[in-house]
């Protein structure tokens, strides 16, 4: 099945150049993904800190 | 004890710890993979397989650590590494278990430099040096791992060393104890200016990368004949690495790339034949990477793995393209070494801040 001698060197060949494409494909998309969902957890972080620092800073009435 | 003076007690460990670590990953990598005997095809797919398996995965690998800062897999880059590695002794560069074994290798290849990556840049505060003390390691293991092979060292003694993996990595995780809990991302990294978009920085650093990794197999090394000259040859890369983050951490990560960058050219140019110049330019040359890897955590404090990635997918798109364009003329490669030199350097002076270096910024952290 993925035995060298049998397929011959070049069709290997074209099959390594094609894993990797896919894997480059899969690598990209997913780190995108990911890294969307970071990028939306650290906004989420930065904008309930702003909110606090706000609430902190309303002078307290007498 | 101040929290940044202990960061940086831990720092120096963390990149002491990871240094061995990735010298003794890359010493099983190559005698395995220099090791095989075959055909130009054979190898040239071995090539391709390894490097787009071991690179590429980092960032996606980097980026999922990243959402669990708190996690730690290193030890399972370990142990995948020593499986991938005994299955190949046992089944032979032969069959689908030959690639099954090449794969698993890369994985865990891929899982321990990102580990590597987020203890030495989290416990970093902002210094390039860890990172940069880590990395070069690599260029040690890799030429220790290829002479191994070439003299026929019997397998037992990389898998021993392989196998010495998993215990210091086990130790090494204990320093995250060190890092304050509260930080999900890394702190200090400043070396951006804020006028820069995260998505230029991030293509423009991938550029360097890919560059520099590109540039680097048309440098002429004519003299290169002995095996020990090769070992200098990597000792030169190594040691540069090194140098680069230490050097940015003193006078700054602007000036380093432009020493780096533009003072590597004539040596390179002119060391063809001349060793000792070829070595100097080539210490010079492997100074830039800290410092794009210094650049990209700046715009992703909140995912070092992930910016990390980035650059080994540099490294193999530079690959790639060495494959695709390469020559062998003199003349043509000193001209392509100028022109790209200068390229990354605009690129550089564009997205880098004057005058920040890691140490100013925790001195100053430490001032307030």
């Amino acid at each position: 099945m993925l035995n060298y001698d049998a397929m011959g060197g070049v069709v290997f060949l074209l099959g390594a150049i094609l894993i990797a494409v896919i894997v480059v494909f899969i690598v990209f998309v997913g780190s995108a993904i990911i890294l969307g969902i970071l990028l939306h957890k650290k906004r989420k972080e930065n904008n309930a800190q702003q909110s606090v620092t706000h609430t902190s800073e309303v002078p307290k009435e007498d | 004890m101040t929290s940044r003076t202990l960061r940086n007690d831990t720092a120096k460990r963390a990149a002491g710890f990871y240094f061995v670590i990735h010298f003794l990953l890359e010493v099983v990598c190559f005698y395995m993979v220099t090791g095989l005997a075959g055909d130009a095809e054979f190898i040239g797919t071995v090539a391709i397989i390894y490097n787009v398996l071991a690179f590429v995965p980092q960032l996606l690998i980097g980026a999922a650590l990243d959402l669990f800062p708190k996690r730690h897999f290193g030890a399972l880059g370990s142990i995948l590494l020593m499986t991938g590695f005994f299955l190949f002794f046992l089944t032979g560069a032969t069959g689908a278990l030959f690639w099954v074994s090449l794969v698993i290798l890369c994985a865990g290849n891929a899982i321990i430099h990102i580990s590597g990556a987020e203890l030495t840049i989290r416990s970093a505060g902002s210094r390039l040096s860890p990172v940069a003390i880590f990395v070069s390691g690599g260029s040690f293991g890799v030429i220790t791992g290829q002479l191994m092979a070439l003299y026929n060292v019997p397998f037992v003694i990389p898998a021993i060393l392989g196998m010495l993996t998993l215990p210091l990595i086990i130790i090494s995780d204990r320093l995250y104890r060190d890092i304050p809990e509260s930080s999900s991302s890394c702190t200090g990294f400043d070396l951006v200016s804020a006028k820069r978009a995260i998505a230029v920085v991030i293509i423009a650093s991938f550029l360097i990368v890919s560059v520099r990794s590109w540039l680097g197999y048309g440098i002429p090394t004519s003299w290169n004949k002995t095996t020990f000259q090769t070992i200098l040859l990597f000792t030169a890369l190594g040691a540069g690495k090194a140098a680069g983050g230490l050097l940015a951490d003193r006078i700054g990560a602007r000036k380093t790339a432009f020493i780096s960058i533009l003072g590597a050219v004539p040596f390179l140019i002119f060391g063809d034949r001349i060793m000792i110049v070829s070595l100097i330019g080539i210490l010079f040359f492997s100074m830039t990477m800290s410092v794009t890897v210094g650049m990209l955590v700046s715009v992703m404090r909140f995912a070092p793995g992930a910016a990390f990635g980035i650059t080994t997918t540099g490294l193999f798109a530079g690959t790639l393209a060495a494959v695709i364009i390469r020559s062998d003329c003199l003349l043509a490669n000193c001209i392509l070494i100028v022109i790209s030199s200068a390229l990354c350097a605009l690129l550089a002076s564009f997205i880098l801040k004057p005058g920040t270096s890691g140490n100013d910024i925790i001195k100053k952290d430490q001032g307030g």
